[in-house]
């Protein structure tokens, strides 16, 4: 079931209409009932998933438990967790990757009786397992103490909002707040309510219709010029942030109205001035659990070899991350690419970067933001390009004379110019939120309801009125 | 909490409101979004019209375009059989099962010739359930139809044909047709044009969508328990195209098992030149050899003397 979806309309008002008056009653009703619509959000399109779903929370919890008696037993319960949860996700994600990997660099002849299986990969792996493993880890360095009750761990692995692509929660975050009864809170709701409907106009008005235009383009690249390939990906960046932002807001605020407070996802990250600063703001719950579990040890073991050491983690973890996005070399090329631009920054030339921000701060700020943009909208061609051939196709495109032609486009120019001036209005409109919590936050509206009401009217009927006519699946639910 | 809820009944209330009426106001005001929201250049309107005069027919026919270019009244008349075409632009099975549900126990067909085309499968049925919409009567067959499309646009021009409706009767008279189209009394629309040009055709694959595929079998259902012979045919395209497809085979056998069909690709052969205005559209002339064959090849008289002498 995804947010944007008919169904989860009608699921949700009677999920939200039972967990509310469960909630005068006590918190196992809460949870229990929070547990059995989360089951059913994710098993709602295939319910054979869920035994997977089961199945990993169960063993994690059993393994947390274990975890808790300091016997000698603590480390390889602990490997035998991280190994079965990363193992999980190599079969699911990765097997078939690798065996057709493996095939292409020794011949076909290899392998030959591992034939790539049919899998399904269950939908949200990458994000409970990365939770399960942050537990396991954090428990083990009695960061807190295991959960002990199953329904709370359960509802922590697969509570629905963030089920599907996050944001990845922490335990230390959401287990207290399992524990803990919600109170109906009007203004959290309200609060949860505006802030998905800004990820859901997002999603669908800006997110949804500029993919009618990148597919178009994308998808027969050979005949365009390198002016389309240039727009094109300018409106794929705004695509895939309006998507996963979309996504996060969404996720953050449907858990609001059920009483949680889930980590921010996105701060507002087109406006950064560097490449680190990007990724600070962007997918934040992902870089922050990779630079605790990943970029800190590999830092810590790599601490002899000075400013190489720090540049090789930094490489590491974002190779990692890339790989993270699927089983593809354009994700690892891409990851491996954005850990290389955090060179500078690691090789900081302090004289010239105090000379530039004293004397010319405003053009320092402008440069940085042009800079980081258009690099993270260039790298954004390796993400959107089935293979690396094709996005090396589309880099040659982009540095070649066509550059200079009128682009030309085949999903119509009145489309494309619409599109664009909503790309161009999320850009301004989120340019002056940048310092609220989301997009449509209280304090940038009217005080009076009435005017408050018009606004959500109109956020509302522009949804029903732009939305495209098939609506395309949440990128980051695929990773 | 009572407060909360009696606070978003107030706003959805008075947001429906506000959308009817802007969904009325603003595509008229940017005269952008007419696609979604008013029915274009349709035949529908003047077939549906049809229905009170066309009732105890010997042959319905529906389908796509194939349906309502494809088979001409006036030539199975010559032929003693009476008919009535309810094809429409890229009719699919969602908006066929609408316009029987609400039609069928009306016009009480002996035959009903569905005409099949593997593509109106494939489509989400938007087009043709705005035509519908605003071309037939409205009923609850309409309206689940409107949902089970899952399109927002379906449901904001139901809206749009409401108020409209409302406001003003609306006469599907003043629909346009395309140039050089014409409406024939009984529903069938008669394309004059250029003959067809070759051109290559890429590699199709087939896809079937799920929602459409259950709408065929309980169309097929729904005939079959009105105790209604059912005939379903696909309409002979050009060679070049037909062999461009490499589900032809599939797709029969898939068809074949839900009821009498025949494929009329394999049966008839038309000269691409004479027969045909475009890939999939025949000529007058094109009409008239493949209803003639069609009424031979499936002996349509003669079931249609039967089942009367069954009914005595």
């Amino acid at each position: 079931m995804l947010f944007t979806s008919s169904i989860f309309l009608v699921f949700s008002v009677l999920f939200f209409l039972i967990y509310w008056v469960f909630s005068r009653f006590s918190l196992l009703c809460q949870n229990g009932w929070l547990l059995i619509g989360s089951y059913i959000f994710y098993g709602w399109t295939n319910w054979m998933l869920l035994f997977i779903l089961v199945a990993v929370s169960s063993v994690n919890f059993l393994c947390g438990r274990r975890i808790i008696n300091k016997s000698k037993i603590v480390k390889p319960i602990l490997f035998f967790g991280i190994l079965f949860n990363v193992g999980t996700l190599v079969y699911f994600k990765y097997a078939n990757f690798f065996i057709e990997s493996f095939r292409d660099i020794f011949g076909p002849s290899h392998l030959e009786n591992l034939s790539t299986a049919k899998l399904i990969i269950p939908l949200g792996i990458s994000y409970y397992t990365f939770r399960n493993i942050s537990y396991l880890l954090d428990i083990s360095r009695e960061k807190y103490k295991p959960v002990k009750n199953w329904l709370v761990y359960y509802n922590y692995v697969s509570f629905f909002p963030s089920l599907l692509a996050g944001p990845i929660d922490r335990a230390n975050n959401f287990v207290p707040q399992l524990i803990l009864p919600r109170k109906f809170d009007k203004e959290g709701i309200k609060n949860g309510l505006r802030q998905f409907l800004w990820g859901l106009f997002k999603k669908i008005v800006i997110a949804d219709n500029c993919a009618i235009v990148t597919d178009a383009i994308f998808d027969s690249s050979n005949a365009q010029s390198g002016s389309s390939i240039l727009v094109g990906l300018f409106i794929y960046t705004l695509q895939i942030y309006a998507d996963f932002s979309g996504y996060s807001d969404m996720a953050i605020g449907t858990a609001r109205m059920l009483g949680f407070n889930l980590v921010k996802n996105f701060n507002f990250p087109l406006y950064s001035k560097s490449i680190p600063e990007f990724w600070r703001k962007w997918h934040i719950s992902l870089t922050s659990w990779l630079s605790e579990y990943i970029f800190t040890p590999l830092n810590i073991a790599f601490r002899n070899l000075g400013r190489l050491g720090i540049v090789l983690a930094i490489v590491i973890n974002f190779t990692i991350c890339g790989i993270w996005h699927g089983a593809n070399t354009n994700y690892i090329v891409f990851g491996f690419v954005h850990g290389l631009f955090f060179i500078p920054s690691v090789l900081k030339f302090p004289r010239l970067q105090d000379f530039l921000t004293r004397r010319y701060e405003f053009v320092n700020d402008l440069l940085g933001f042009l800079a980081t943009f258009l690099t993270v909208m260039f790298t954004f061609a390796i993400f959107k390009a089935k293979s690396i051939t094709i996005a090396i196709d589309y880099y040659l495109l982009l540095f070649s004379r066509s550059i200079w032609t009128v682009p030309t486009f085949s999903s119509g120019k009145t489309h494309v110019a619409m599109v664009l001036l909503l790309c161009i209005s999320l850009l301004v409109f989120e340019w002056y939120q940048r310092n609220r919590e989301h997009g449509l936050t209280i304090h940038t509206l009217p005080k009076h309801r009435a005017w408050r009401w018009v606004i959500y009217s109109a956020i509302l009927f522009t949804i029903c009125f732009l939305m495209p006519r098939s609506n395309s699946p949440f990128i980051y639910t695929n990773f | 909490m009572q407060k909360f809820l009696f606070d978003c009944f107030i706003f959805s209330l008075l947001f429906s409101i506000f959308y009817c009426i802007l969904i009325i106001a603003i595509p008229g005001f940017l005269g952008v979004p007419t696609r979604y929201y008013t029915a274009e250049s349709s035949n529908l309107g003047y077939s549906l019209q049809e229905v009170p005069s066309h009732t105890k027919i010997d042959i319905l026919f529906l389908g796509s375009s194939h349906a309502y270019r494809g088979f001409d009244p006036r030539i199975f008349s010559e032929f003693g059989l009476s008919s009535l075409n309810l094809g429409s632009s890229a009719q699919t099975p969602l908006q066929t099962e609408a316009l029987l549900r609400t039609y069928l126990k009306e016009i009480k067909p002996k035959i009903i010739i569905y005409e099949v085309s593997p593509i109106i499968f494939s489509l989400d049925g938007l087009e043709s359930s705005v035509d519908l919409i605003w071309n037939s009567r409205l009923s609850f067959p309409i309206l689940e139809m409107a949902f089970r499309t899952r399109s927002v646009h379906a449901i904001n021009a139901i809206i749009c044909s409401l108020i409209y409706k409302f406001l003003k009767p609306y006469d599907s008279n003043k629909n346009q047709l395309a140039n050089g189209m014409e409406y024939i009394s009984g529903g069938y629309v008669q394309t004059n044009g250029s003959s067809y040009i070759e051109i290559d055709y890429p590699d199709e694959t087939l896809y079937f969508r799920p929602e459409q595929w259950d709408a065929f079998e309980r169309t097929i259902l729904l005939i079959n328990q009105q105790g209604i012979e059912l005939k379903i045919v696909q309409s002979p395209i050009v060679d070049s195209l037909y062999h461009a497809r490499d589900y032809n085979s599939r797709f029969d056998t898939k068809i074949s098992k839900v009821g009498f069909y025949t494929n009329f690709n394999k049966h008839l052969k038309l000269n691409k030149n004479i027969d045909f205005l475009d890939s999939e559209h025949l000529t007058s002339k094109g009409v008239q050899v493949f209803n003639r064959n069609l009424i031979n090849h499936l002996n349509l008289k003669r079931e249609v003397e039967k089942i009367i002498d069954l009914r005595k």
